[in-house]
């Protein structure tokens, strides 16, 4: 929806018509015109962007619940990328390997570890989010599905980042990594330098999910393209 | 400093008084025994249990120090001897330093029996110098009943010897004053230290006798010829003072403590009582316009069957202050502290929290408030308040180990090259990270490294194990690779598509504790996972698998 008015430079009458009216329809629940899909812009600019690019305002979204399902490299990425200056924690996930992080370019010194949470996974956490700005709740933390919703709604509440590298019950924004693609070491004359990750994103704004191809070559930025229409509706 | 008239020293030397108990040991030992100071008597210490100090009527029936114990009861048949016990005079002599601090504030225990105060200050305050020496000596005397002498003079040496004479040696006139006393002398700076005594024995040898002839020698051949001892000798004898007299009196610990009874079951009724402490213990550090550098809670846990004391005790770092610990925030935390005390797990495992007995605040590492800068920019700086409180009341939920701040240092496998250290403590890094490291992994590392490497099989295309042989030759192209058993990340059975390696590393092999490694990255077509990254490592023959890309 942002993308419509960045693209179109100067927006002629039935243009700014068509904006109120859509506006209009926003603040009433309408979403699914066929309008939004004329006026939107012709899809991402062709060739890779920056990582961020796999997000929706282009960075992480907070007071929501993120999963990054099935790659712990895409997740060492994504912090790299909007971390800043904020604080992140690491709660139950021993095996995400710091050397990856730092190489993603995760500053280490606002970064707390909590390897192990002995059993008290949802007090820790809760602990954390009411100071830390993006929480990785990892995979050896247990949480029953009333634990989730109640830490989802702290996370809402206190404005924070909730990140999981597995399903996490409304989750406003899920990238799942269908294929992990590494390469480059030639029958042992390199070694490991690139990867290619397919990843579908889905988030209130992608209906069937946008489709992304983001690729590194040794520790370079990653870059992600988008490899199928931005903008796709649902059907109907 | 100001009212310094002569010519000064080379360097600095401060105007310092000197307040020396004599015999201290042996006094301490007496006020121990409830004895007075008229009784013979004499402290024996060190190897071979000679005298170490002795009282005034024992001296004079011709007991020294050095003799031997039975000497000594030869020279003096009613001596009372005691053993000589450094935490009796640290304890017996700060009633001393109180009584010395009512003159004059700011001081510092040189030793058991030896205060050392800037005389500046005091002295305008009394009058003269004089004055402050008489007003000192005065206060020690009403206030513990010991006699005392002062001295005052420019230095440390000097001061020390002046509180020997109970004299005031004039501004300027200090180097004259040491200047034709022998080097021996030294040894009232320093007493008990052989190495001095054996250095001082050696200058006299050499033909040095007095504190003059020592401080005339060239710096640079004195610091070649009899090291660091050496310098700091000859710039005392020049009348320099060796540092800058830390006249910031390190504060002791406050303490404040309250009984439970009856204990504390739930951890509002045990909050109630530490809001209390908490309140106490801030008046009395505001009162006397200091702040703490730690803060130990420290809880007396009593078993309600058996009636089986236990202490409980974290220390918590207060370095994030900004604006230091308020009554709340030391609430705050003594209240995360309980409720990780009072519910069950931290306890250890299936024990029912045991009911709270007695709780202790103490504020540790005491500093005069203000002395705390806190960063402007960086990690530090204010917005971070937030997060270490989050990091704090985890912390407090987990004990202090389970959270943990990462360092990168120098290593080769990604294992290696972190270092985890609980958070707000300062650890250097165990290696040095940027030395080159030779044969470290190449970048991008492994996003996934397994905790403990899984034991895997590596086999070629007849399916025969892959075997790597000192000269690094590979015995056939690995095809397969195999992790069995039930663990986490066995079950993996996935062709190769793509290797590199190996690579030799060879790390400490020097020690005991070498470990010569072999590394192999493999590029594994799995069922689930179509080109999924290993880095597999091979030790005696024997493959593991290390790290993952995924």
């Amino acid at each position: 929806m942002e993308r419509m008015f960045d693209s179109v430079s100067a927006p002629t009458a039935l243009e700014r018509a068509r904006a109120a009216l859509q506006s209009v329809e926003r603040r009433v629940g309408i979403e699914h015109r066929d309008q939004v899909v004329a006026l939107a812009a012709p899809g991402p600019a062709p060739g890779p962007a920056p990582l961020t690019e796999l997000l929706p305002g282009g960075d992480l979204p907070s007071g929501v619940a993120v999963t990054v399902q099935a790659s712990a490299s895409l997740m060492c990425w994504l912090l790299g990328a909007t971390q800043r200056d904020r604080w992140v924690a690491l709660v139950g996930w021993p095996e995400l390997s710091p050397v990856a992080l730092v190489e993603a370019g995760v500053d280490l010194e606002r970064v707390v570890v909590v390897p192990d949470v002995g059993g008290r996974g949802a007090a820790v956490l809760a602990a954390l989010l009411d100071g830390v700005e993006i929480v990785v709740a990892g995979p050896r933390v247990a949480l029953t599905a009333s634990e989730r919703r109640r830490l989802l709604a702290r996370a809402r509440q206190r404005d924070v980042t909730l990140v999981s590298p597995s399903v996490w019950e409304g989750a406003a924004l899920v990238l799942d990594v269908g294929q992990a693609q590494w390469s480059g070491p030639d029958r042992g004359d390199h070694w490991l330098r690139e990867s290619r990750l397919s990843v579908v994103r889905h988030s209130r704004a992608d209906g069937a999910g946008t489709h992304f191809e983001v690729a590194r070559q040794g520790t370079t930025a990653p870059t992600a393209l988008a490899t199928r229409a931005a903008a796709r509706r649902r059907a109907g | 400093m100001t009212d310094r008239s002569g010519p000064a020293p080379t360097g600095t030397a401060t105007r310092t008084a000197c307040l020396w108990v004599p015999d201290w040991p042996v006094v301490a030992a007496l006020v121990v025994a409830g004895l007075g100071p008229e009784t013979p008597a004499a402290v024996t210490g060190g190897p071979g249990g000679r005298i170490v100090a002795v009282s005034a009527p024992a001296r004079s029936s011709g007991v020294r120090r050095g003799m031997r114990r039975r000497e000594a009861q030869g020279r003096c048949p009613d001596l009372q001897l005691w053993a000589a016990d450094d935490a009796r005079d640290a304890r017996e002599f700060e009633p001393v330093a109180v009584a010395a601090e009512t003159v004059v504030s700011g001081l510092e225990i040189a030793r058991p029996g030896l205060l050392l105060l800037p005389s500046g200050g005091g002295a305008r305050y009394h009058g003269s110098e004089q004055d402050l020496a008489r007003e000192l000596t005065e206060q020690v005397a009403v206030r513990t009943g010991h006699e005392c002498q002062v001295g005052v003079a420019d230095g440390f040496l000097a001061a020390v010897l002046a509180a020997r004479e109970d004299a005031v040696v004039p501004p300027g006139a200090s180097p004259g004053y040491l200047a034709p006393r022998p080097a021996a002398v030294l040894v009232h700076a320093r007493p008990g230290d052989r190495a001095l005594t054996e250095l001082v024995d050696l200058w006299r040898r050499l033909g040095i006798r007095t504190l003059a002839e020592l401080a005339a020698l060239p710096d640079a051949a004195v610091a070649a010829r009899f090291g660091d001892l050496g310098v700091w000798g000859q710039r005392l004898a020049s009348g320099q003072d060796v540092r800058p007299p830390a006249r910031r009196r390190l504060e002791e610990d406050l303490t404040v403590a309250e009984e439970l009874d009856p204990p504390a079951h739930r951890v509002d009724v045990a909050t109630f009582a530490a809001r209390r402490l908490a309140e106490r213990l801030h008046e009395d550090l505001s009162r006397r316009g200091l702040a703490c550098g730690r803060l130990r809670i420290t809880a007396r846990a009593v078993d309600p069957v058996t009636g089986e004391a236990r202490t409980l005790e974290r220390v918590w770092r207060t370095d994030d202050t900004l604006g230091g610990l308020s009554a709340a925030r030391i609430t705050d935390r003594v209240r995360w502290q309980l409720e990780g005390w009072l519910t069950a797990s931290s306890l250890g495992q299936g024990e029912a929290p045991a009911p709270i007995a007695g709780l202790t605040l103490a504020a540790e590492e005491v500093a005069p408030a203000g002395a705390l800068q806190p960063r402007l920019w960086g990690p530090g700086a204010g917005e971070d308040l937030r997060a270490r409180r989050a990091v704090e009341r985890v912390q407090a939920l987990l004990g202090g180990d389970a959270v943990l701040t990462v360092r990168l240092q120098g290593g080769r496998d990604p294992r290696d090259r972190v270092q985890l250290v609980p958070f707000g403590e300062q650890v250097p890094p165990e290696r040095d990270p940027d030395r080159p490291w030779p044969g470290a992994l190449p970048p991008p590392a492994p996003s996934v490294v397994l905790p403990e490497p899984v034991p895997a099989h590596v086999l070629d295309d007849a399916g025969r194990p892959v075997v790597v042989d000192v000269r690094l030759g590979v015995s056939g192209d690995p095809a397969r690779v195999v992790v069995p058993g039930e663990g986490a990340w066995s079950g993996l059975d996935a062709a190769v598509v793509d290797w590199a390696g190996p690579w030799p590393v060879a790390e400490r092999w020097w020690t005991p504790q070498g470990k010569r490694r072999v590394f192999l990255q493999v590029v594994a077509d799995g069922v689930e996972a179509p080109a999924l990254g290993l880095l597999l490592s091979s030790s005696a023959g024997e493959w593991s698998l290390e790290a993952l890309y995924d």
